[in-house]
């Protein structure tokens, strides 16, 4: 394909609570997502959606990072107030990364090390209970884009109602709950993971995997993705492999 | 206890010499175990008290700075080695110094603290004053959550006797309310704002304002890579001052704001003397000359926060030859997913990456499109290879390094050095 056709091609990119959610440099993930595709000739449209702020109506891609206690405390009731939408969203195959924090929030719920309750939106069939543990190191797991790395940090324990609808399966580190070898969630489109890293930033077939599914949704068919040189990336995915815990 | 305690730690030293080793922290851990009050008998005999720096970035030059200026103005200072910051190192630092009959020779202290073991300090010596310069967020799975920060730095404050000096313009740290002390600002003038952006603001700078608390007692009014405009009160003074980059001048500010509430400054030049003189602290825009007569900046860099500031120093001073080593150790922070906090889109010359994680840094810069000269994670060849392109290159070179990376290439450049951090 060459560039005139597909520079037809346009996603909109929603980043959810860049303010608040922003940890380890999550927001990395947005500025990978939109480079893979400038590279390749499609236009990017990025709406930062903060708390009170409307979800855009044409939406391809929304993303959402980890926080600091503070920052959830300051969403929650927004997200709430955004569950309905992002629900319907997801049923449409809208795709969807949800990093840390972002992704125990799309669960139904989160029960802290108190024993306090914070209700998710439940668009990931999974809930999570404050541990004693810190999960915390570089990380390796299996999926159906190749083997992934990140760095996870979290105390959370994560169980999914079924482990079938991890993202992956880990090879190195705890995942979800250190327990089951279950690293993430995927449901339709929507993707949730603890790792940070990025994620998106030495793993680019997953990154190139969120740009095909949403372009395959708003335009009903497949649009071939040029290949783009990931010499880099790997270097740096193969790094990040070898170094200790 | 005084006596105990001296006699204890110097034997301590003394022993560590004989077995041919300097710098430990282990008189300072002798001491605490057998005499838990000698540091505050202590540091009660200096007659201007003790000061105490904290916050996220820029406590080494700050420390060194407060330190020169009252060193002109006629006082002895005692003040901890570079960026030692645990109560032991400081407990070493006083026993190394006394005399044999427990007198602590000097008028004040000042000491570089971070806010952990600040916060330990200060249950123990109350200081006169306390600075508190920045709280942006630094390797948070080392220290936790920015908000915790605050709390530990709003604790030191509030142990304060006199006064405590605060940023106006970082709202985290303007609005620490000290229990018994006074509070006075330091800050920059409004038309700074871009160069200076709080934590906040460096995550979504678009809908930044200017904030500030109060009106600083030093503002900083400008600057360019040899001098420093401020204001004390409504006097505007100009300084010439060779550490580059802004956030050395916004250190100066701070520092002047807490010379001021220590003694009156009556030598005026003196003050001008020491402010031209003074000279980077280590691996904190120190410049080493090269073999190849090029000069080279060596840049620390520890956090998103300190990372951007620092870049600005490019728009300051052309550099011939940029690098950029990431490690990854312990010291440095494991996880390397800040750098994607940071801005690179304004460098414009090509940028060699080095140490561990040198393919993160490059994959970090092709991202914001900025052209990568070469990545090297063995840092002895990183650093023939930079040297190599600085010769080719001629002009001035500078190098921002994490922490690990900063100590293994000054070390190749000008051997090894005392005053290292106990990270």
């Amino acid at each position: 394909m060459n560039n005139n056709e597909s520079r037809k091609y346009q996603l909109t990119i929603v980043h959810l609570y860049p303010r608040e959610m922003n940890i380890y440099g999550d927001t990395g993930n947005r500025l990978v997502l939109e480079r893979r595709a400038e590279w390749r000739g499609i236009d990017i449209q990025v709406k930062l959606v903060g708390v009170n702020d409307p979800i855009p109506g044409e939406t391809d891609i929304i993303i959402g990072g980890g926080g600091q206690d503070a920052g959830q405390g300051k969403i929650q009731d927004d997200l709430q107030a955004k569950a309905a939408d992002l629900y319907k969203l997801a049923d449409d195959g809208v795709v969807m990364l949800m990093i840390c924090g972002m992704y125990q929030l799309f669960g139904r719920s989160f029960t802290t090390h108190e024993g306090e309750v914070i209700k998710g939106i439940g668009v990931l069939p999974l809930e999570t209970v404050g541990g004693d543990k810190r999960m915390i190191g570089n990380t390796t797991y299996n999926t159906p884009y190749g083997e992934l790395v990140g760095y996870e940090n979290h105390s959370g324990v994560t169980t999914l109602d079924d482990p079938k609808l991890a993202l992956g399966t880990v090879t190195r580190g705890d995942g979800n709950n250190g327990q089951d070898g279950t690293e993430g969630c995927r449901i339709k489109n929507v993707f949730g993971t603890y790792s940070h890293g990025p994620v998106l930033v030495k793993n680019p077939a997953f990154a190139d995997e969120l740009l095909r599914l949403a372009l395959i949704r708003k335009y009903g068919h497949e649009v071939a993705l040029k290949p783009l040189d990931d010499t880099v990336e790997l270097a740096a995915h193969k790094a990040a492999s070898s170094r200790p815990r | 206890m005084r006596l105990i305690g001296l006699t204890v730690g110097k034997a301590t030293f003394k022993g560590l010499r004989l077995l041919g080793r300097t710098g430990s922290a282990l008189p300072g851990r002798v001491v605490e175990k057998v005499a838990p009050a000698f540091l505050p008998d202590m540091l009660t005999q200096l007659p201007q008290g003790v000061i105490v720096v904290s916050g996220t970035n820029g406590k080494t030059t700050t420390t060194k700075l407060i330190t020169k200026l009252l060193e002109s103005q006629g006082l002895s200072v005692l003040t901890n080695p570079t960026g030692s910051n645990f109560v032991r190192g400081i407990i070493s630092a006083v026993v190394d110094k006394a005399k044999w009959n427990g007198k602590l020779p000097y008028d004040i202290a000042v000491f570089e603290q971070d806010e952990a073991h600040a916060v330990h300090f200060a249950r123990v010596v109350k200081p006169r004053g306390v600075l508190v310069l920045n709280i942006m967020r630094d390797q948070m799975d080392r220290f936790g959550e920015i908000d915790t920060t605050r709390q530990l730095l709003a604790r030191l404050a509030s142990a304060a006797t006199e006064f405590v000096v605060l940023n106006a313009n970082d709202e985290r740290v303007s609005t620490i309310q000290p229990e018994n002390a006074k509070a006075v600002w330091f800050g920059h003038a409004g038309d700074l704002q871009k160069e200076f952006l709080t934590d906040d603001q460096l995550y979504l700078a678009e809908d930044a304002d200017f904030y500030q608390a109060e009106k600083p007692a030093v503002l900083l009014t400008g600057y360019d890579d040899t001098s420093v405009s401020l204001k004390v009160g409504d006097t505007p003074h100009r300084y010439q001052f060779q550490l580059s980059g802004g956030h050395n001048a916004l250190n100066l500010a701070a520092a002047l704001a807490v010379v001021y509430q220590v003694i009156p400054v009556t030598d005026t030049a003196k003050l001008a003397q020491a402010i031209l003189t003074v000279e980077p602290a280590f691996g904190r825009g120190e410049m080493i000359t090269l073999p190849s007569a090029t000069s080279l900046t060596l840049q620390l860099i520890k956090n998103p926060g300190g990372f951007s500031q620092a870049l600005r120093m490019l728009e300051l001073k052309e550099y011939a030859t940029i690098g950029i080593a990431i490690n990854d150790d312990y010291p440095d922070g494991r996880d390397v997913s800040w750098l994607w906090d940071v801005d690179f889109s304004t460098i414009r010359s090509k940028v060699l990456c080095g140490g561990v994680r040198a393919a993160d840094m490059a994959n970090r810069l092709k991202y914001d499109e900025v052209k990568v000269a070469g990545s090297l994670d063995d840092i002895t060849n990183y650093k023939k290879e930079f040297d190599a392109l600085a010769s080719k290159n001629g002009g001035e070179a500078i190098l921002f390094c994490t922490y690990t990376a900063m100590l293994k290439l000054r070390e190749m450049y000008v051997g090894a050095s005392g005053g290292l951090d106990e990270v």
